[in-house]
């Protein structure tokens, strides 16, 4: 996951993470609310749209790592992994201040 | 049998159940909307959290976002509590919560590991209604589920929305649920010389003597207090109550 981060850089992984408002929407929607696990068919339920375009919209996110897959009993549920979360906005923190070349954290705050 | 007691979260309930509820063992708590169901199974284990008994909250009707904010105005920071490993919030459905993985675990079972939870709350049973099994593959597969928790000691509170507000007239539920737990809380309103009350009803505590009388209850900013039983009335239970004949000749007098 680090490694995908970092193959991406930050631009393309801001690009990727926000480039519909529907894929914000998931992220704000699994930041809230870590303790969901649900089908897609149930996300898509929970954010009151549809299955298909959910599907596309958290590729990406589950490409990154933040949201999870994974199969019990003959269903497939997407898990939110907080501790992704914490490692991309230490990742950005990091990013920023190499451009910056000062201690800035995620949250924008200088230090 | 396990003659261990947990605490319910109330003093008032501890006492009325000859010490708390049998470690282990599982209660219904069933009510009508609005009666505060979820936030008795939250004071349940915030005494975990206190006794240093983890628990997990599972729920198929609210958002986390939306417990984490009711919660806090009754002085429970249950991200806190997560935070410190004492507390996990799983929202899913109940085809999720009962599948198994190839090893035979579900996620209840992965959240107990995790935390080691002595205490389970699932809010509420109505939703396994929805599964589309028919009363006997339901009530199965609900007794399977109970058992499984049983076997590993942790103490359950169910919660089952009852819909009749008031009346003669109350189902627990179609299914029977009311046959699968160890224990069976009401919490309903009675109309009392036209004020509506909420009376505390414990109508099966297998295993122990309890305390038999009607007890009215009020949710505060902290959480629910039972208070002393309903004296000089009678017909709490059909929701209608008027005073006793005794109560009535005194007035008269």
């Amino acid at each position: 996951m680090a490694d995908e981060k970092s193959k991406l850089g930050l631009k393309k992984l801001v690009e990727v993470w926000t480039d519909s408002d529907l894929k914000i929407e998931i992220l704000v929607f699994f930041h809230n609310n870590p303790g969901v696990i649900d089908t897609v068919e149930g996300l898509a339920k929970r954010l009151g749209k549809t299955v298909d375009v959910v599907k596309h919209e958290i590729a990406d996110h589950i490409n990154i790592g933040i949201l999870k897959e994974r199969k019990i009993g003959d269903k497939i549920v997407l898990t939110y992994d907080k501790t992704q979360e914490q490692e991309i906005e230490a990742f950005i923190e990091e990013e920023i201040n190499k451009k910056l070349g000062c201690a800035v954290n995620a949250k924008g705050a200088q230090r | 049998m396990n003659e261990d007691r947990v605490e319910s979260g109330l003093v008032a309930l501890d006492k009325m159940l000859g010490g708390g509820y049998f470690r282990g063992d599982s209660t219904l708590i069933a009510g009508s909307p609005g009666t505060g169901k979820t936030t008795l199974a939250i004071q349940f284990l915030a005494s975990g959290v206190m006794d240093d008994e983890p628990g997990v909250f599972v729920t198929f009707e609210y958002l986390p976002q939306q417990m984490y904010r009711d919660a806090l105005a009754k002085g429970w920071d249950l991200k806190e509590w997560e935070k410190s490993n004492k507390f996990r919030l799983i929202c899913t459905t109940p085809e999720v919560l009962i599948a198994e993985d190839e090893k035979g675990n579900t996620l209840l079972d992965e959240a107990i590991k995790e935390i080691k939870a002595k205490r389970i709350v699932i809010d509420s049973l109505a939703h396994f209604e929805f599964l589309g099994l028919s009363q006997s593959e339901l009530r199965g597969t609900i007794a399977g589920f109970m058992n499984h928790l049983k076997l590993k000691e942790v103490t359950t509170l169910v919660t089952h929305e009852i819909p009749e507000i008031i009346g003669p007239v109350m189902r627990i539920s179609d299914f029977g649920f009311e046959f699968l737990v160890d224990n069976v809380i009401i919490l309903r309103y009675v109309e009392m010389e036209a004020e509506l009350k909420k009376a505390f009803i414990i109508l099966k505590f297998r295993g122990g003597d309890h305390d038999r009388k009607l007890h009215e209850y009020i949710t505060t900013k902290t959480g629910i207090e039972i208070e002393n039983p309903f004296q000089n009335v009678e017909g709490i239970t059909s929701g209608a109550s008027r005073k006793t004949a005794t109560q009535r000749a005194k007035d008269l007098i």
